[in-house]
């Protein structure tokens, strides 16, 4: 795929680090437990799940993290493979009340586009916003989308990629902890440029690929590999999938390098 | 109405409704949209992806499957997208499992999360049948899901990343909506009625609608616009006066070029919920002053959630191709409060460019135009 993506900014939060830095550096910090989500006022926090606080926390912190205000109003692509299944088990438990009644405070914060919703609300934005998954690929399809929309002319495009633990009992067939992962992304290289996403296409195992074999089953895993390149010193393709399915690459090279090649 | 695009069709154009009892053990009445008849079984090698959901899936494409075929060969596998729209997934799937977890304490075997649950994983199997290798993705965005899809096939279209896409929508029955829904009191125990004076709410349904969208082709209907907003307002009620779905209709209207006055028919969202039409009935009237045919085919196929926004693409095709405006089921006295050309009676006339309405949870809204081949 021919369409570069320009990073400008970007965010990660995961229990026990407070930050992307944090997490680069592997300093872990056991008082972080949730995300504070703070862009997010408390009525509407309320009955959210922590899925779409991590959404909104990496979100906020992107948009800082590229010299905007953290509720800085441009277009969003969020992807999640499971999406708000916390709620949705929450929902299957209270159907075994008496009543077998659902609470409707929790059904209208149970939909996939929960998260971009909320986002919507506290950035007053009034554009396009879309929520995707595509299991293992959830990062490559989530960037797709965002390929997709650079092309057709927008400017500026929030990428969100996040998955909360499985509750049990589904935590019997995946398990890991809460991980988001925020990339403000532009069509233009500007003096803000941190790093560069190209060649995003599908590909088959390469032994130059960061990531092969270590891939957890947290869709987010892949963005966060891919931050971590994006954060470093070398261009490296980055794989966006699991090593033992379908798999996408993308090659990542970080701003110096970018520059280098200009 | 159907499992044949061809029935579904006729029932439209005849106005028989596909709703009746909901066949969920819910501790309430409720009518639902239900597709009633044999669905296709699960490849062998596919067994353990097993759901509703995936079954619904292989019917929609089985209706396409000739012309997806043709896709494939002509332009090869890895050119051709595939984008579908899903709100619940596999969760009837997980009911069931959870409920036997709860009861027993014991994990079915049976039961894959990631094969059956997993919103993107009837895609697997779309991906089997058909041979499509290009960028593939679940749009889950409620109940605008299945016309959301468009524009992400579009937009990889038209930057020449793909020549051609299977786009749809598919949701199947389960007691997380029809629960859910019924919490929210939205519900109507009785066929809904949308834009009715009467009107009391929603029926879930279930279905699935498919498309092929491709750059170059012999087209039976085109594709010509699309608009996308939010309405940065509430999670689950529009705003009353209908901004977001007046903006996306807008939208939809200049892309295409196309004037307001040459729109012959709005599929609208029209769930029957008071909310949803009163928003929806300001946003047509504030664009269309001067009227326009108005009809929700929700009173024909309930509420398909994450497939309405395909179904309903796929009957505004249907009028075009047919020329004629579907009915309003149930609409026997329209709120007079609703300023909106909400036709009783199914119309003859000739149909060159519709407008689709999508709105949805989270504040999600999309309008599609489509326009006459000819």
């Amino acid at each position: 795929m021919n369409i570069p993506i320009y990073l400008s900014g970007w965010a990660l939060w995961t229990p026990g680090f407070p930050d992307a830095d944090a997490w680069l550096a592997n300093k872990r910090d056991a008082s972080v437990e949730k995300p504070a989500a703070a862009t997010i006022d408390s009525r509407l926090r309320r009955g959210t799940s922590v899925l779409t606080r991590v959404a909104n926390e990496v979100a906020g912190r992107a948009c800082i993290s590229a010299g905007l205000s953290a509720t800085e109003g441009m277009p969003v692509v969020f992807g999640s493979a499971a999406g708000e299944i916390q709620i949705a088990i929450d929902q299957l438990e209270m159907m075994r009340s008496a009543d077998g009644i659902v609470s409707p405070a929790r059904f209208r914060n149970s939909v996939h586009n929960t998260a971009t919703g909320i986002r919507a609300i506290t950035t007053g934005y009034r554009g396009f916003t879309t929520a995707l998954a595509a299991g293992s690929l959830t990062t490559a399809m989530t960037l797709v989308e965002v390929a997709g929309l650079l092309a057709s002319g927008e400017e500026r495009v929030l990428a969100i990629v996040a998955d909360e633990s499985l509750p049990a009992p589904l935590d019997q067939f995946a398990s890991h902890e809460a991980l988001g992962v925020a990339f403000v992304c532009e069509r233009r290289r500007s003096p803000s440029t941190r790093a560069s996403v190209t060649e995003l296409e599908p590909c088959s195992h390469h032994p130059t690929c960061a990531g092969a074999g270590s891939i957890s089953s947290n869709c987010a895993m892949n963005a966060a590999q891919l931050l971590r390149v994006a954060a470093g010193a070398h261009a490296q393709r980055v794989l966006l999938g699991r090593h033992d399915e379908e798999m996408w690459c993308a090659l990542i090279t970080p701003l110096n390098e970018a520059h280098a090649h200009a | 109405m159907g499992t044949s695009t061809r029935d579904v069709l006729s029932a439209l154009s005849e106005g028989r409704a596909g709703l009746s009892a909901c066949p969920l053990d819910v501790p309430f009445a409720a009518v639902c949209g239900v597709v009633d008849g044999i669905l296709p079984s699960m490849p062998h090698a596919l067994a353990r992806s097993h759901s509703r959901t995936a079954q619904l899936a292989l019917l929609g494409f089985e209706q396409i499957s000739h012309e997806v075929a043709r896709a494939v060969e002509r332009y090869g596998a890895s050119r051709i997208g595939m984008f579908i729209g899903t709100s619940t997934g596999g969760i009837s799937q997980t009911e069931a499992f959870y409920t036997r977890y709860r009861d027993t304490g014991e994990i079915d075997s049976v039961y894959d999360y990631a094969r059956q649950h997993e919103f993107f994983a009837f895609t697997d199997v779309l991906r089997a049948v058909s041979g499509i290798r290009g960028p593939r993705s679940v749009v889950s965005t409620a109940c605008s899901s299945g016309a959301k899809v468009f524009t992400s096939a579009r937009r990889l279209l038209d930057a020449g990343v793909i020549d051609a896409a299977l786009v749809g929508g598919v949701d199947s029955l389960c007691q997380t909506t029809v629960r859910g829904f019924h919490s929210l009191g939205v519900m109507d125990p009785k066929p809904c009625r949308p834009f009715a004076a009467d009107r009391s709410g929603m029926n879930v349904g279930e279905g699935v609608g498919m498309l092929l969208l491709e750059r170059s082709a012999e087209p039976r209907a085109m594709f010509l616009g699309a608009g996308e907003t939010s309405d940065a307002f509430d999670m689950a009620s529009p705003e009353p006066d209908g901004r977001g779905a007046r903006e996306a209709m807008r939208y939809a209207l200049d892309e295409a070029g196309i004037e307001v006055s040459q729109i012959d028919y709005i599929n609208a969202h029209g769930t029957a919920t008071r909310r949803n039409d009163s928003a929806e009935s300001a946003a047509i009237h504030a664009l269309f002053p001067a009227g326009v045919a108005v009809a929700s085919t929700k009173s024909y196929t309930g509420h398909t959630l994450g497939a309405a926004g395909a179904i309903e693409a796929v009957f505004a095709i249907a009028a075009i191709e047919q020329s004629f405006i579907p009915a309003n089921l149930g609409l026997h006295m329209k709120d007079p409060e609703l300023h909106v050309n909400a036709v009783a009676a199914r119309i003859a006339k000739p149909v060159r460019y519709a407008l689709s309405n999508s709105l949805a949870f989270g504040g999600s809204n999309a309008s599609l135009l489509f326009g006459s081949a000819r």
